[in-house]
């Protein structure tokens, strides 16, 4: 069974249809691009796979849930146990340093942050950010803070990470340092990625990539020069 | 339309609450300018009523002040130069009491010519006696002299005209029996509403030339001088004045206009703060406009002049309103507190200049701030967003401005003179540097305790980002303040009100009876025991009255004279103190020459329970008497005046000038069996008081009569007036409080999104707000108390202008209840504002930018 099922999902605004009863499948270590034009409903379709908007019509199973029918504190429960999120602006609680806005996630939840501080080691690590985990955000380069929002979404090992445009805010050169350490992590940890992107180079990072084009999703599998390139 | 003004219009429209907030506040500053200007005015008539009821226009007044002394109107007369052409009027005025069939009211008496006085003043009458035309005193018609009294004095008394009352008269000890001719409307010399005065011939109560107040009007302005010169070396013991003793007035009015005007200097203070708030979250929604306008290639300058448009449109609509609402309240204030006299204060342009200016002024000044800091900064500044952490605080200073403003309060306790002037300068100065560097230390001390105590789930997140967060710290600085100048403005206004709460308060009987005559202490008892036999009758005490000096002060000296009591046993001890102490009557009983005394003069004299004091008496005649107590007991009274103490009657026996019976009745009868043990009292007190013909110089009253009734309309009013402003400092610092959190709640959209995407589920983030409010509340009581502690330290300077010594206590009792209630409403307050804020955040809205 795969791991996240959209099926005949519709969004309207008003009189206008942004998606037009698209469905999608998404299973466990996959690593899915977006893409389409501005416009086009790239952010609404994710928000609406991360249960942070609900569709005008249709179902998103998650795990064989409908997260479309779930309560809010539900939402937040799956929020800190099975997805993370990344986006391209204000990632990060200004009040809170490098390590809190990391471990934010088991703080709410409740856990012991004791038992969760190799992980946080080892990820702060990989990700290069170990020198700044009692900065505040303020004090962070944009992909610094990226890279620590990223920590954020994998510190309690997702299922899945969504992303909307991670790297849009950033010079091409971090930008694809960012890509390539998500495909590893999308390798390593076997972590699933869906990545809301307008850039066609960050596309082909991905083993897919779906197209919206006046609210329908074309597929195209693949095999493009990002992936041969990174894996050569 | 100016593109630039469309634009801030439709600024203003997106910002509507925010907007309305800063109209709101200009409203109220401009009332409150609006009413301040005239405010002097208001207490100056208040003041002056009394007087110039009777003076009517008099130039000068030549007067005993009601303290006994009689002098002769024909040797006033003979002083006159008749080619002066002066006018004189006058008066025989007393304190005495009334008698109707079925009750006793405490009065004053006015004694004049009264055929005379009804030609030169024109009283409007209400009622009028219709048994007989005759008005002036000596017709045959009427078997009683007239009397007339007030409108609303009569309606009280439930008297009309053709009723026959009795006037205790002291100088016959005998009640003269008068018949009420006519009712006057409450204007001329009857225009206080509340006033007990009632107008007669001098042959009514028998008296002939002899006076104690003569009015004087002068043809020729200049005759004030001289007249001046002849009475005070005719009268050297009298007091001479203005006619309406303005310059008497002036003074009070100067001592209540002060204090009003620190009342509103506090609410402007607020107000400025709630309209800079809430115009932080206005031009934080206006920088993406700044921001376009900079590319554009706008200088600062301009862009200064682009917001402060805005503010002027703010401030116009506001002062608009707030001129009529002001002029509205003024109409409400004057017709409220001064009845007859609206029309004395007057509207001049200048008023209304005046309030505008200010408030456009007051305005600019708050949202200046962030106009200039949003128009400074570069664009890159602007995008980039607001970062507003916290630098960390210098600990160092932090522990020098703790240890400086406790070294400091504690001093004040110490020192006296201008140390005292000096030594608060530096304690303000010491109170400021602490309430800034305090706030973030202590919330991070608390975040640390609380972390120890849960270190999970949402109150975990809030311990953790509350003491970098920026306007956290603005929150607690200014409910600290909002705290620390409640107390001082409460601590004021309560000692204003002490000043007019009334003497005869301090005591506590049903009713009570007061006897000038002197006699021995069996002859006393005899009074109280026909009293105490009848069978309603719970209890009777009863005290003497007379007057001692506290050692070391010289007879001038005013302060020196101690209103001293000697009471008949323990039980009438207990119906004039307050919260004696438990052993108390095992010492008066057992000790020889005890004395239980006020704590105003145990504080002033610096005395202690167990001191031996000899006390002084205030005429040579008692010379040979030993006055020296042994202090058992404090009484805890507080009135308008407190230099009192007890001894035993036996001690005080040889020098009195009166005694009061404190009657205490059963407190289950009905009204009207209660009416008839009222007259049943006054019969049986009469009875036992008198022989011969003579009344024996008794009289009964209830004691709400005896206690309050005197209480002028004066005292009354200004308190009112000064209950008004401190109801409406905690309107507003509530108002304040409630802006400042919506405003930086509203403000945290981001921080809460991050939040909500990590997971935040609704409880977690209930517990997050609550333990914000938490930190916050428990930050500032603890800033506030210690600032009330440090104001308590100034306090005793300020009790100088009631002329009142009151024990502060090092530790202020009263800031620990305001503490408790500034911060639980501050909790809910927050927490209310966080929820509905909650609702209002979506998290779909993550990928709009902030501009
Ligand atoms: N709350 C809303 N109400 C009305 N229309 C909306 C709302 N949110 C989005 N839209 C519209 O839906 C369409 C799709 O928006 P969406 O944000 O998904 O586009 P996008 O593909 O992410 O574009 P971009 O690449 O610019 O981010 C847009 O035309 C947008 O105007
Ligand atoms: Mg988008």
């Amino acid at each position: 069974m795969s791991l996240l099922n959209a099926i005949d999902v519709v969004k309207r605004f008003g009189e206008t249809t942004i998606l037009d009863s698209v469905s999608l499948s998404v299973d466990s270590g996959d690593f899915l691009s977006i893409t389409g034009a501005s416009g086009s409903g790239k952010s609404t379709l994710l928000t609406i796979l991360g249960g942070i908007d609900k569709p005008t019509d249709g179902q998103v199973l998650i795990d064989g849930k409908d997260i479309t029918k779930m309560k809010e504190n539900e939402l937040s429960i799956l929020r800190r146990t099975t997805i993370g999120f990344v986006f391209q602006f204000f990632n990060l609680a200004p009040y809170l340093t490098v390590r809190e806005n990391i471990l934010l996630p088991i703080i709410l939840s409740g856990k012991s942050q004791k038992s969760y501080s190799s992980k946080f080691e080892q990820l702060v690590e990989y990700l290069g950010i170990q020198d700044h985990v009692s900065k505040l955000p303020d004090k962070l380069s944009g992909g610094e803070q990226q890279r620590v929002a990223i920590a954020r979404g994998l510190i309690f090992d997702p299922k899945m990470i969504l992303m909307d445009e991670p790297t849009g805010n950033l010079d091409s050169k971090t930008g694809n340092d960012i890509m390539k350490l998500l495909k590893d992590i999308n390798k390593n940890l076997n972590t699933t990625i869906i990545q809301v992107t307008h850039s066609e180079k960050n596309a082909q990072f991905a083993n897919r990539i779906i197209n919206i084009s006046d609210g329908k999703l074309v597929e195209t599998t693949n095999k493009g020069p990002g992936v041969d390139e990174h894996t050569a | 339309m100016n593109i630039l003004l469309k634009h801030t219009l439709r600024s203003i429209a997106k910002s509507k609450s925010q907007a309305l907030m800063i109209v709101f506040t200009i409203v109220i500053i401009t009332i409150m300018l609006f009413v301040s200007f005239s405010v002097s005015d208001i207490f100056y008539n208040i003041n002056i009523a009394e007087y110039s009821r009777v003076a009517q226009g008099a130039d000068m007044l030549i007067t005993s002040d009601l303290n006994g002394d009689t002098f002769s109107s024909a040797h006033v007369e003979k002083l006159l130069d008749p080619n002066d052409n002066v006018q004189s009027e006058y008066f025989l005025r007393f304190n005495s009491v009334m008698k109707t069939t079925d009750d006793s009211k405490v009065i004053i008496v006015e004694a004049v010519d009264l055929s005379e006085y009804l030609n030169n003043h024109t009283l409007e009458f209400a009622e009028r006696w219709k048994g007989d035309t005759a008005i002036v005193s000596d017709t045959p018609y009427i078997e009683y002299y007239p009397v007339i009294l007030g409108e609303t004095f009569a309606k009280n008394a439930n008297i009309s005209a053709g009723d026959l009352i009795e006037i205790y008269v002291p100088t016959y000890d005998m009640y003269a029996k008068l018949i009420v001719l006519y009712i006057a409307k409450n204007t001329g010399i009857f225009s206080i509403g509340a006033g007990v005065n009632v107008l007669l011939d001098f042959s009514a109560i028998g008296v002939i030339g002899v006076i104690n107040a003569v009015y004087l009007k002068f043809n020729d302005p200049g005759d004030y001088q001289k007249y001046e010169t002849i009475f005070k070396q005719a009268y050297p013991e009298l007091t001479i004045e203005e006619g309406n003793r303005a310059s008497y007035a002036k003074e009070i009015t100067m001592n209540n206009t002060l204090l009003f005007v620190a009342g509103l200097i506090f609410i402007i203070a607020v107000m400025m703060l709630i309209q800079l708030t809430s115009y932080l979250v206005i031009s934080r929604k206006r920088m993406s406009e700044m921001i376009i306008f900079k590319a554009s290639g706008a200088t600062p300058l301009q862009v200064t002049f682009i917001m402060l448009v805005e503010v002027l449109i703010y401030a116009l609509i506001g002062l608009s309103i707030g001129l009529v609402a002001g002029r509205l309240a003024m109409q409400i204030i004057s017709s409220s507190l001064l009845s007859a006299q609206i029309n004395i204060i007057s509207y001049p342009f200048w008023k209304y200049v005046l309030s505008a200016l200010i408030a456009i002024f007051v305005s600019i000044a708050a949202c200046l701030s962030p106009i200039l800091s949003g128009a400074r900064k570069s664009i890159r500044e602007l995008v980039a967003g607001a970062q507003r952490n916290i630098k960390p605080t210098n600990l160092v200073a932090f522990v020098i401005s703790t240890v400086l403003v406790i070294g400091l309060a504690i001093m004040l306790k110490f020192i006296t003179g201008i140390g005292v002037v000096i030594v608060s300068c530096f304690l303000i100065i010491a109170a400021g540097l602490f309430i800034y560097l305090s706030a973030t230390p202590i919330i991070k001390f608390l975040s640390f305790l609380f972390r120890k105590l849960k270190a999970s789930g949402g109150i975990a997140i809030s311990t953790l980002s509350s003491f970098k967060n920026k306007s956290l710290r603005s929150i607690t600085i200014l409910l600290s303040t909002v705290f620390a100048f409640t107390f001082i403005v409460a601590s004021v206004i309560d000692l204003v009100k002490l000043a007019v709460v009334p003497y005869n308060s301090r005591f506590q009987s049903d009713y009570v009876i007061v006897s000038l005559q002197k006699r021995d202490v069996a002859g006393y008892d005899r009074i109280r025991d026909s009293i105490t036999s009848i069978s309603e009758i719970k209890s009777v005490g009863y005290i003497n009255f007379g007057v001692l000096m506290a050692p070391d002060n010289p007879i001038e000296n005013l302060d020196g004279y101690i209103n001293t009591y000697g009471a008949r046993d323990f039980e009438s001890v207990e119906m004039v103190c307050e919260n004696l102490s438990s052993d108390a009557k095992e010492r008066w009983n057992s000790t020889d020459h005890p004395v239980i005394v006020n704590s105003e003069l145990m504080i002033k004299n610096n005395w202690q329970i167990g001191d031996t004091i000899s006390f002084l008496p205030t005429s040579t005649d008692f010379v040979d008497y030993d006055f020296t107590f042994l202090i058992i007991g404090i009484d805890y009274s507080v009135t308008s005046y407190d230099r009192v103490m007890y001894v035993k009657i036996t001690d005080f026996s040889m020098m009195f000038d009166s005694t009061m019976f404190l009657v205490n009745i059963d407190q289950n009868l009905s009204t009207e069996d209660e009416q008839l043990l009222f007259l049943v009292v006054r019969d049986a007190a009469e009875n036992a008081a008198s022989d011969d013909n003579k009344v024996g110089q008794i009289y009964a009253l209830r004691y709400d009569e005896w206690a309050y009734s005197g209480t002028s309309d004066t005292s009354k009013g200004v308190s009112n007036l000064l209950l008004l402003l401190q109801v409406a400092i905690y309107l507003i610092s509530v108002l304040g409080i409630i802006n400042v959190s919506i405003v930086a709640i509203f403000d945290r959209k981001q921080e809460l999104l991050v939040y909500k995407l990590s997971g935040m589920t609704t409880k977690n983030y209930s517990m997050f707000s609550l333990g914000e409010a938490s930190i916050v509340a428990i930050t500032s009581s603890f800033i506030g108390y210690i600032l009330a502690f440090v104001i308590n330290g100034l306090l005793p300077s300020m009790s100088a202008l009631v002329a009142k010594y009151i024990d502060f206590g090092i530790f202020p009792r009263s800031g620990v209840f305001l503490g408790l209630l500034i911060s639980l409403a501050f909790v809910i307050i927050w927490f209310v504002v966080s929820l509905l804020n909650n609702k209002k955040i979506h998290l779909n809205s993550i990928n709009e930018r902030l501009f």
